[in-house]
């Protein structure tokens, strides 16, 4: 396992640009093209905005992301917070067959974890959160 | 992001270039909600320069959409790239969404 790089900033909006672009660029680090890297930027955005907006409803605090590879080539990527636990993995996806009407605004950045990833999983350890997830380059 | 709006006839086309995400639904639905609200129910959107969209997106559009149903408005989208006709298939927004190849096909479903 190689660690690529390690990224703690201010869990703000402000600051998704800079969160999404640290795990771009392991992805791309870890040689994967366009489509995976998109995935990527796209699990880490539905992460960290969930992160701040339940994790850190009430309180400000950083948010962590790691990124490592292994020798397979895949990107792993572990998120860590200190707000309160909340464990997105386990949210109930929406369904995605509803017509307009009954579409609820809301729940597809779940699916999107889920879809796009191997092994999400959300581990609460004393204060902190930590989400970590598997994109594999094929 | 960027959003270029054109007015043809009753239809306002509007292009969105770059990434519609979590920070910048917000100026998106700024311009969509002054478009509405000034009388607009004919949207199309150029997705041709839209290189990436989240779920913050998507709800934008959902938003706009159930906007736009109350006032007997349509939406539809061309162009999609790669990326996010990706997330479209994924959310199954492709079924509940009109999307084209060309805004002349766009436009026609509008005229029908």
């Amino acid at each position: 396992m190689k660690t690529i790089s390690k990224t703690r900033l201010p869990a703000s909006l402000d600051n998704l640009g800079q969160f999404v672009l640290a795990v771009s660029g392991a992805a791309k680090e870890c040689g994967f093209g366009d489509e995976k890297v998109n995935d990527a930027e796209l699990v880490t955005e539905e992460a960290v905005v969930n992160i701040i907006k339940h994790a850190y409803k009430f309180k400000q605090g950083d948010i962590e992301i790691i990124c490592e590879t292994d020798d397979s080539g895949r990107l792993i990527v572990e998120i860590e917070d200190t707000g309160v636990g909340f464990d997105s993995s386990s949210t109930q996806t929406p369904d995605i067959d509803a017509d307009l009407e009954s579409r609820p605004i809301g729940g597809l950045g779940i699916l999107f974890m889920k879809s796009l990833t191997e092994d999400l999983n959300y581990t609460r350890m004393d204060t902190k959160n930590i989400l970590r997830f598997i994109i594999s380059v094929s | 992001m960027e959003i270029e709006v054109n007015k043809e006839l009753d239809i306002f086309v509007i292009r969105i270039i770059g990434r519609l995400d979590a920070v910048t639904t917000t100026e998106f639905d700024a311009t969509i909600n002054g478009l509405i609200s000034g009388g607009g129910n004919k949207l199309i959107f150029d997705m041709g320069q839209l290189q990436y969209v989240s779920s913050a997106g998507l709800r934008s559009f959902l938003g706009t959409a159930k906007s736009l149903k109350a006032g007997n408005g349509l939406m539809a989208f061309f162009s999609l790239q790669e990326s996010v006709n990706k997330v479209f298939q994924m959310s199954g927004f492709n079924k509940i969404f009109k999307l084209f190849n060309s805004k002349e096909e766009a436009t026609e479903f509008m005229n029908a």
